[in-house]
């Protein structure tokens, strides 16, 4: 049998290919490079991430508390000056410094952030466990409710639920949580049933474990790395979602300077010229989006970071969630 | 011919007969707008279940400043008028009113609600769509770049600034450009649909198109980009490439003819799946450019509590994306065999 199959293949004449050219100078690159794939994070990069996160949080509680300037104290004197040594940011059309402003206005916008992303990972993580224990039907409607929240553009319903509850701390992390806990919800109910599978945990059941032995030695610790990824992931998303509302004046009240109504009155300034209360805010908010990214790049974070709705390409990302605006 | 010579069979859903496809292209096309019904059901309950959840008087939403002026006598008027009706009876009133196209009178604008849509849609559309094709035709060539840069110096610096890019929100971006291309150097309008005044001509309308195009099209740009960088390298370290390579086939080549229709198709999975974050995006550029949209008449209708035109506003920008969506798969069928349109 064997012999036949091979004097077959020898016997067969050669298929009339074309003559073979020389491969370019590129390809050959590309074949001596090989099936050898790039190299998967750098860690230089994570710790300046991890640092430049330390320094905008040391700044935004510090400043505040070592600086005590009166955050509505109006001086038109002083009003849309230039970044100077006195005032590193400048100071807005009123004359409120914007070195202070930004810090106090960054602690809001984080401080929303975390709240809104605590609250969509728990609201996920009782969801979709929920889902996975239960089985059969509740756990075919709820995804179907987790399918049709997806469906809707986040920022869309942020909108519809601000436009009742308006202007409040609470509604920025009701609006967050209500339209963000989809994607923890899928991760936990995933998790959830791959462990089921596992063979170690029918063991586990087999053996008798309780219930509350199999959730605490089996169950959480699979989860927990996952949600603070997911967690993690969701903190620059919410920073956005805080400071767009606050921007179509959804959001925040002026009196409340987050970074969402910094950018909304350096809008305003950009017409008269002062660049500068736009720049502040902006580049704290793009600043603080990329550095929490950056933390994660290892974790989960590739192709791109939370700015603009917050998309997270690649890898362990997928699962973890892609955010949407 | 047997079945099992039938080198057709074994290769699963995709390789079926051209109008079997077709038809299973047609259910999934039925089964995803049969979805959208109880969708389009819960966003507009949910709007009129927060409009009577509403902590503002209807009659006062409906009065805005006026109300101080208002008499006794009027104000019982127009309670009579707002008022009165269970959510739920007025949402009943508002889904038949949506099939015979009365949908009921915009409070803000003091115009039927179906005006506001026919006189908005159409804007909507444009801008999207040009943005989206805008987005498309400036990323690929960068994907492709990148890709034929492999590990470059090149590669690593457009990689590293998309990926900063991605890190700017759109409205930010936005605002950069107006205050760059209008408002410091002049070239184009700020704003607006036409000039002050003039009329809606092809012209005037192009014009005033481009920031708002170009500032949707670059929320989309860092994302397509890296997605189809990364796809574009995994295919290009495949085994048939290098065979290509080997046969000679110029890089270029081998590129565009066989490693870029395979990495579309992630690509374009990708990219339906993030439509929604596009009409997101565009209702951002439509509040900043003032472009006289859908996605504006949600957030004036939103701050001026105007439920009726916000039902609809909603309901519509959901249904962009939903059928946004199912073209993106619809298109994912038509060029990758592989996919299977009863799994979508």
């Amino acid at each position: 049998m064997r012999s036949e199959t091979t004097t077959r293949t020898t016997d067969r004449t050669p298929a009339p290919t074309p003559a073979p050219r020389r491969p370019t100078r590129a390809s050959r690159r590309r074949l001596r490079a090989g099936q050898a794939g790039r190299q998967a994070g750098r860690p230089a990069g994570r710790w300046a991430a991890v640092a430049g996160t330390l320094l905008l949080v040391g700044y935004a509680v510090l400043v505040p508390l070592l600086v005590p300037v009166d955050l509505d104290h109006v001086d038109y004197g002083i009003g849309a000056t230039a970044p100077s040594w006195s005032h590193p940011f400048g100071t807005d059309l009123a004359g409120r410094d914007l070195f202070v402003r930004s810090a106090v206005g960054l602690r809001i916008s984080l401080l929303a952030a975390l709240a809104g992303a605590l609250g969509a990972v728990v609201v996920g993580t009782l969801t979709g466990a929920a889902c996975a224990l239960l089985g059969g039907r509740a756990d075919r409607w709820g995804m179907r409710v987790v399918d049709g929240v997806n469906a809707v553009p986040h920022l869309l319903l942020g909108i519809v639920v601000a436009s009742v509850l308006r202007g409040s701390f609470v509604t920025i992390v009701l609006v967050v949580a209500v339209t963000h806990w989809t994607q923890t919800a899928r991760l936990v109910r995933a998790e959830l049933l791959a462990l089921g599978a596992q063979d170690f945990y029918r063991a586990a059941i087999a053996l008798g474990f309780t219930r509350r032995q199999l959730l605490r030695h089996h169950a959480a610790p699979r989860l927990a790395g996952q949600l603070a990824v997911a967690f993690g992931l969701l903190v620059p998303h919410a920073v956005w979602h805080e400071s767009t509302l606050t921007f179509l004046g959804l959001g925040l009240p002026p009196h409340r300077p987050s970074l969402g109504v910094l950018l909304d009155l350096g809008q305003q300034a950009l017409l008269s010229g002062a660049w500068w209360t736009l720049a502040a805010p902006a580049g704290l908010l793009v600043a603080i989006t990329v550095c929490l990214a950056g933390c994660l790049v290892g974790a989960g974070a590739g192709g791109g970071t939370g700015g603009d709705g917050g998309h997270h390409g690649g890898g362990r990302a997928g699962r973890t969630g892609e955010h949407r605006a | 011919m047997s079945a099992l010579l039938d080198v057709r069979t074994g290769a699963g859903p995709g390789r079926r007969a051209p109008s079997t496809r077709r038809a299973a292209v047609l259910r999934l096309c039925a089964r995803r707008l049969a979805w959208a019904v109880p969708l389009v059901a819960a966003i507009s309950l949910a709007v009129f279940a927060l409009a009577a959840a509403s902590p503002t008087d209807a009659a006062s939403a409906f009065l805005g400043a006026r109300d101080e002026f208002v008499g006794a006598s009027s104000r019982a008027d127009v309670e009579g008028l707002v008022g009165g009706t269970h959510w739920l009876q007025a949402w009943g009133q508002w889904v038949t009113g949506l099939a015979t196209g009365d949908l009921g009178v915009s409070t803000t604008g003091r115009v039927p609600v179906a005006d506001v849509v026919t006189g908005r849609l159409p804007w909507t559309l444009l801008l999207m769509v040009v943005g989206l094709v805008l987005g498309v035709v400036v990323s690929v060539p960068l994907a492709l770049l990148a890709a034929l840069r492999g590990d470059g110096v090149v590669a690593r610096t457009l990689t590293a600034g998309l990926w900063a890019l991605s890190a700017v929100p759109a409205f930010l971006s936005a605002m950069v450009l107006m205050a760059l291309l209008a408002l410091t150097l002049g070239w184009l309008p700020a704003g607006g649909l036409t000039d002050p005044g003039a009329p809606v001509t092809v012209t005037q309308v192009t014009r005033h198109l481009v920031l708002p195009a170009v500032a949707v099209a670059l929320a989309q740009v860092p994302w397509l980009t890296l997605h189809l960088h990364r796809a574009l390298s995994a295919q290009l370290r495949t085994t048939s490439a290098d065979a290509a390579r080997l046969r000679g086939v110029p890089e270029w080549r081998v590129l565009l003819r066989h490693v870029l229709p395979t990495a579309a198709v992630p690509t374009l999975a990708i990219a339906g799946a993030r439509l929604p974050e596009v009409v997101a995006g565009s209702v951002l550029v439509e509040e900043i450019f003032s472009w006289p949209g859908l996605g504006r008449a949600l957030v004036e209708a939103a701050l001026g509590q105007d439920f009726a035109l916000l039902a609809i506003a909603a309901v519509l920008l959901t249904l962009v994306a939903v059928v946004g969506g199912l073209l993106a798969d619809v298109c994912l069928v038509a060029i990758d065999p592989r996919t299977d349109p009863d799994a979508l």
